[in-house]
């Protein structure tokens, strides 16, 4: 006996970004965000007699092509990753080295693309992604002095000479 | 009303009151709206300054203690938002902490902090 099998290519969503660039991106794969996963449902989005052609693209005013092409790539890479419990993430022992290889080279960008993709993981609430950026900036932070970091991240000094003293006099212990 | 006003305003004038403003100012006018969070954000210099609260809170919850007193020396902003965080003392260095339970009292000392700078730090503790 045959059966005919039906072939059913993957649910595709539409995302524009604000420089008007539209990106087809798996259903799947995409339900990493909670801000578009919401817009979906509130939309109706899912009905399966919708063509990927007649659907409407979901405009992201915060996010430019090329963070949102970023932001993709992570979510394509993530795609298996189990569902993530905030509550137990809270709990676990805050650590910073255990960022996994893929996303220290995927994070391994100019400083500027890093931001702009922790707006769009901000934005965007994708929270593995904003976390493995949080943890990348914090690694840029650890270790260095005061002076380091503002140099680091172009940060002005704008203590009056006696909050500088003051704050200075507290960090003394942290200075041994 | 006057919220209203400052929204309306050209950013170029905007800009031009929010250098006069010192770091807390800054901070509360930041709190007052989206649209004045958005244009001072976008006035920083520094791309940590411009992030929202939240996700700087979120970086420094990985930092340990003596890291967080560094970033709290860089800028005013800066402080102002360590000083929102709360220092966890479990990231301390171990040995540098004792704490000693009398009766109802819980002393904690942390080993080289000189008295009352630790106040603000042990408060948040708490």
């Amino acid at each position: 006996f045959l059966f005919p099998i039906k072939m059913t290519s993957p649910r595709m969503i539409k995302l524009t970004s604000n420089d008007d660039k539209t990106f087809e991106v798996e259903r799947d794969v995409i339900k990493q965000s909670v801000t578009v996963n919401t817009l979906i449902t509130d939309l109706n989005m899912d009905d399966e007699d919708v063509s990927v052609e007649n659907q409407m693209a979901i405009p992201l005013p915060n996010v430019d092509a090329a963070t949102l092409e970023m932001v993709i790539t992570w979510c394509k890479q993530h795609r298996e990753d189990p569902p993530r419990n905030e509550e137990e993430e809270e709990k676990k022992e805050k650590r910073t080295d255990d960022i996994p290889e893929w996303d220290k080279t995927f994070l391994d960008v100019e400083q500027s693309v890093l931001f702009a993709l922790i707006l769009a993981a901000n934005y965007m609430d994708i929270k593995g992604l904003l976390d493995n950026c949080c943890k990348t900036v914090a690694n840029m932070i650890k270790g260095k002095t005061p002076d380091e970091i503002r140099k680091h991240f172009n940060i002005k000094n704008d203590f009056t000479p006696e909050e500088e003293e003051q704050i200075r006099k507290e960090n003394a212990w942290c200075e041994d | 009303k006057a919220k209203i006003i400052l929204e309306f305003l050209p950013l170029e004038i905007l800009s031009l009151i929010v250098n006069h403003l010192g770091y807390r100012d800054r901070f509360a006018l930041r709190e007052t709206s989206a649209i004045l969070d958005n244009v001072i954000t976008s006035l920083a210099k520094s791309p940590l300054e411009s992030l929202p609260l939240h996700v700087l809170l979120r970086i420094i919850s990985h930092l340990g203690i003596r890291d967080r007193f560094n970033l709290r020396a860089t800028s005013g902003i800066l402080e102002e938002a360590i000083s929102q965080s709360h220092l966890d003392l479990s990231r301390c260095d171990k040995s540098k902490i004792s704490i000693e339970q009398q009766n109802k009292t819980l002393t904690i000392k942390i080993v080289g902090v000189q008295e009352g700078c630790i106040d603000s730090a042990v408060a948040k503790c708490m």
